[in-house]
């Protein structure tokens, strides 16, 4: 371990079975605009660690976290803008967060974030490659992550 | 948000009776190659439907 560490992961598509939805949809309220929120939980799979950083149990309890919040009106069962927090869960102590907006309708491909590491002692800033490929329920996302000895 | 691969992302607080005024956040840029880290200056001066408010944004190589 040097001056980064590389993570490469493997996570359940979007629509894949494996993943743990939870969707939000709230009445309209004293001319409130509804709410439209999403959570999932996929399991990740660590398929590489450079720096050998996690332990057994961080990587058989990893998880990613994600809460999806919409913006704008919803005339399609959905709003047309979302804004979505991720964190790569390894333990209460130990993850990797990133935030990030985009269309309802978005599409399949490389993602490129810049997020912050946690509980990683001096490497923080952090370099996640998403590749979102998965089209059907049994597809994989492939992501690489990079944290950055600061 | 400039699309769904590029975007700048910032939280904060503030009082529900905020003041208009200059706000400085740090935040996290995705997808801008090398340039991650964001210095945000936002000058929320709008009074009315018509204004608007400035933003000077800085991109910051590390």
């Amino acid at each position: 371990m040097n001056n980064k560490i590389v993570l490469k992961l493997k996570t359940p598509g979007f629509n894949s079975v494996e993943v743990l939805n939870e969707t939000t949809f709230s009445n309209e309220l004293n001319n409130t605009p509804p709410i439209w929120g999403l959570t999932q939980i996929r399991k990740i799979t660590v398929i590489e660690d450079s720096g050998n950083v996690l332990t057994p149990e961080q990587k058989s309890n990893a998880r990613l976290l994600s809460n999806i919040s919409g913006c704008g009106k919803i005339t399609t069962g959905i709003p047309p803008y979302l804004l979505g927090t991720f964190n790569i869960y390894f333990d209460d102590f130990r993850n990797i967060s990133f935030t990030t907006g985009f269309n309802s309708n978005y599409g399949f491909g490389l993602y490129k974030f810049s997020g912050i590491a946690s509980g990683f002692e001096s490497y923080k800033l952090t370099d996640v490659n998403w590749l979102s490929q998965a089209s059907g329920g049994v597809d994989f996302d492939e992501w690489t992550i990079t944290i950055y000895k600061m | 948000m400039f699309d769904d691969f590029v975007s700048i992302a910032f939280n904060t607080g503030f009082n529900s009776n905020y003041d208009f005024g200059l706000y400085k956040y740090t935040g996290l840029a995705n997808d801008f190659g090398d340039y991650t880290i964001a210095k945000i200056f936002w000058n929320a001066q709008a009074l009315s439907d018509v204004d608007r408010d400035k933003w000077e944004i800085f991109l910051y190589k590390l």
